[in-house]
């Protein structure tokens, strides 16, 4: 009986390596492979139609998002024009695939009260002859633009599986005059909101990673002083007003800190602070001079500028300070390096180096090792990565102006912020806001 | 053009010819650091039944691209014999 049931069990063990290395088998005859390398195109098409009765609204949707697409470095609009497709029918997808358009974007306005508007839009995958949905926004007239704005970020993700940016905002100082003043706007520069003007600098907004705070250094005391700044309600509490200079606010990725420069004991030097004032520690204790922290991804680590090696040049520490495991030198490529900030994945290291006298915008891989400059320009300041880590925004000159632009991450889509004024400077690219 | 894979060269071609012309990404944005390996399965006439990606790229925004890519393709072509290889091809795709 018992050896009835071992031979059983060793049969059917056997009869299950069998089975088991016959779908083995399988596989390894189904491992035929084709290796395909390169692309077909590298703008995807798109026909993004005059959303019906747009003309009762009191700027155009339609417009917004195409500017949005287009400067997305992704798409190419295939249609210009004012003609409008209807949002009920389904499209004739071979006339669209015959028109050169991989999507196409049907829209439409209706007014519900004196100034209150439901817009619809839907998107249609056109090689795939498949709707994938559009959304319906109800919107008053001056909220018009974020829902362009949400629109094309839908359309991003849905077509390329990444979030957008142009539902995020900028903060950047606009000077006036003898006048400065903090402002927040669109991802695109537009739609401009001053959060405070003064008479003295304001420099180096930094955004709460929640996008509901900015803190920034104000003069106005005729001394540095940090302060953060809510801008829903517009109350603003000193965060350091230490003896001698307080500069360079980051913040760490769970809002509950920032990491800060204060000169208060001589040199500067790099500190962490709660975000409540509470909790002033000091993180970096050199003989020379050690700013702009920044965190790293993971909040494990403050990067920051040091000149301890004779030039400024970017070191890492703990976030706990450089008492636990030293610095560690990260920028070894150009003689003087400023500014570090850090992708939203970690990934790469964006700064400022001084080429032969040119202060240019640079990106280095923290894993490979790599670096490269991402601009040809002089003037670069600021840099500032989009939250979506595909883009870097920072202050430039264009024609003795200082401009705002945005470069993509591989350097090859780049624009100039088409905003009033002619010291345009300081900006910071805010986070996803959901 | 030297096709890389096991597969039969000339076929490899074919496919590749086919499915690279739907791939529509920005080459130099390429964020990952592998390529995008895709079981696919076939009917018996080309048809594309089903995709996986077996190992993704470290590029989400990639390995989109080339799912979008073989979807719009919906066939693979066959040999210049009027047979496929194999219906379950593996596809290897990188940007550049």
């Amino acid at each position: 009986m018992t050896k009835t049931i071992a031979r059983s069990v060793i049969k059917s063990a056997l009869m299950f390596l069998a089975l088991g290395l016959g779908m083995m088998s399988l596989p390894s005859q189904a491992q035929m492979s084709i290796e395909i390398t390169g692309v077909g195109q590298s703008l995807y098409p798109i026909a993004v139609m005059r959303f019906k009765d747009e003309a009762k609204l009191p700027i155009g949707v339609t417009d917004i998002i195409r500017q949005d697409l287009a400067r997305s470095g992704y798409f190419k609009n295939t249609e210009n024009g004012n003609a409008s497709e209807s949002v009920e029918d389904t499209p004739n997808y071979k006339a669209w695939a015959a028109r050169g358009a991989d999507a196409l974007v049907v829209g439409s306005v209706v007014q519900t009260g004196p100034t209150q508007f439901e817009i619809q839009y839907k998107l249609f995958d056109v090689r795939k002859s498949l709707s994938l949905g559009g959304l319906n926004l109800n919107s008053s007239a001056d909220n018009l633009r974020a829902v362009a704005h949400k629109i094309a970020d839908d359309i991003i993700l849905k077509l390329l599986g990444e979030r957008g940016i142009f539902s995020t905002r900028l903060s950047y100082v606009i000077k006036e005059g003898k006048r400065y003043r903090l402002v927040i706007s669109d991802a695109d520069g537009q739609n401009i909101r001053t959060a405070m003007s003064s008479g003295e600098p304001i420099i180096s907004p930094s955004w709460s990673p929640d996008g509901k705070k900015v803190a920034y250094v104000s003069f106005e005391d005729r001394k540095p002083v940090i302060y953060v700044h809510e801008l829903a309600t517009g109350r603003r509490t000193p965060l350091s007003n230490q003896k001698g200079n307080n500069s360079a606010p980051a913040w760490s990725g769970d809002g509950k800190k920032l990491a800060i420069s204060l000169s208060k004991d001589g040199n500067t030097q790099v500190y962490s602070i709660n975000a409540d004032g509470t909790g002033l520690t000091r993180l970096t204790r050199g003989q020379t001079i050690d700013t702009e922290p920044q965190y790293s991804a993971d909040n494990r680590y403050i990067y920051f500028t040091s000149d301890r090696g004779g030039s400024p040049q970017i070191y890492r520490m703990s976030a706990e300070g450089e008492q636990v495991e030293g610095a560690k030198r990260i920028t070894f490529k150009q003689g003087f390096v400023t500014s570090p900030r850090i992708s939203p994945d970690g990934k790469y290291l964006a700064y400022i180096a001084n080429i032969g006298g040119a202060f240019r915008l640079h990106i280095l891989n923290l894993a490979t090792g790599d670096t490269q400059a991402l601009t040809n320009s002089s003037s670069d300041e600021s840099p500032s990565f989009a939250a979506n880590g595909r883009y870097v925004l920072y202050s430039t000159k264009v024609g003795g102006k200082r401009v705002l632009a945005a470069v993509s991450v591989d350097g090859n889509s780049k624009q100039v912020l088409s905003i009033p004024g002619s010291d345009v400077r300081q900006p910071s690219w805010g986070p996803f806001m959901d | 053009m030297g096709a890389g894979g096991n597969a039969p060269p000339g076929w490899s071609d074919k496919v590749i010819k086919k499915v690279r012309a739907n791939i529509t990404f920005n080459a130099d944005s390429f964020k990952g650091n592998k390529q995008t390996v895709i079981q696919v399965k076939l009917a018996p006439d080309g048809a594309i039944l089903t995709r996986v990606i077996t190992s993704g790229s470290g590029d989400s925004a990639w390995d989109q691209a080339v799912l979008s890519a073989i979807d719009a393709t919906q066939s693979l072509p066959k040999d210049d014999n009027g047979a496929f290889p194999t219906l379950t091809p593996e596809l290897k795709l990188k940007p550049k």
